[in-house]
């Protein structure tokens, strides 16, 4: 897949992972790696930046006597699904668009 | 290379980035090997094996397009840095200021008691004692106090070169 078109939606892939319930690194990369193949190391800064800009947050909980920090999602990241999910029939156009020049 | 060992590795490789961050990066490494570890039963080389090379993790942390996050998180943080490293400087200046100012002056009531004990030395012995012991006190005292206001110098030009380096970048 094209890389930004990948980055854009791993984001919005990353959310959808935690709606039904908070959920930690190892979890989120075997959830969405039915669809997309994702390294540790490019989650990490996937997890970063949407933290910062308020998509999710995060927390610490025991977990066989460790730690184990967990990313719960926000408003903020409900928003982006939507957003994403509303913008979807403009990208479906433009799909569309591209296959009628393709003859 | 056992978990300990790839942490250690990790830490070194990440020098560039500020402790927050790494530790961050790190305790991100140790808990998805804790849990490959668990799910899949298998031993921490092994999971270890599975993430692959650590010189293109290191490298993956370290490009320009990682950096944008940090940079974003830090920009507001910076701008307050920026301002409370000023006032350090500001303050410890006006405190050095005092501190050479109050030292001139004890220097001077050192000489002036070294040349009266001289002078009254000859008049009465006691006085002239005392008025030497005065002076060899405060001869300590300046001497004793170089390496604190040493230090203090040493603080001072780091955090103006520091500010300067910030302004230029």
């Amino acid at each position: 897949m094209n890389i930004q078109m990948k980055k854009g939606i791993v984001e919005i892939c990353v959310l959808s992972t935690l709606r039904k319930e908070p959920s930690y690194g190892y979890k989120i990369i075997n959830d969405i790696s039915e669809i997309v193949s994702i390294s540790e190391s490019t989650l990490y800064p996937i997890l970063r930046r949407l933290e910062i800009n308020g998509c999710l947050e995060t927390y610490t909980q025991e977990f066989n006597g460790r730690i184990r920090k967990y990313y719960k999602i926000t408003d903020e990241g409900l928003n982006k699904i939507n957003d994403f999910i509303s913008e979807w029939s403009k990208v479906e156009k433009a799909f569309r668009f591209i296959k009628s020049w393709e003859e | 290379m056992n978990k300990s060992e790839f942490l250690g590795k990790l830490n070194l490789g990440l020098n560039n980035l500020t402790d927050s961050e790494k530790k961050d990066i790190i305790s991100y490494y140790d808990e998805l090997i804790e849990d490959m570890m668990e799910s899949k039963n298998i031993t921490d080389e092994e999971a270890i094996e599975e993430l692959g090379s650590i010189e293109n993790i290191i490298s993956k942390f370290s490009k320009q397009d990682e950096k944008i996050v940090y940079e974003e998180e830090y920009a507001g943080s910076n701008k307050k840095e920026f301002a409370k490293n000023i006032i350090f400087i500001l303050v410890l200046w006006a405190i050095l200021s005092a501190i050479i100012e109050c030292y001139g002056f004890t220097i001077k009531l050192a000489i002036r008691l070294y040349t009266n004990c001289f002078n009254q030395i000859s008049d009465s012995l006691g006085n002239g004692v005392a008025l030497f012991g005065g002076a060899t006190i405060l001869t300590g005292v300046l001497i004793a106090v170089i390496p604190p206001i040493y230090r203090l110098v040493c603080i001072e030009i780091k955090s103006i070169r520091k500010l300067i380096i910030s302004i230029r970048s």
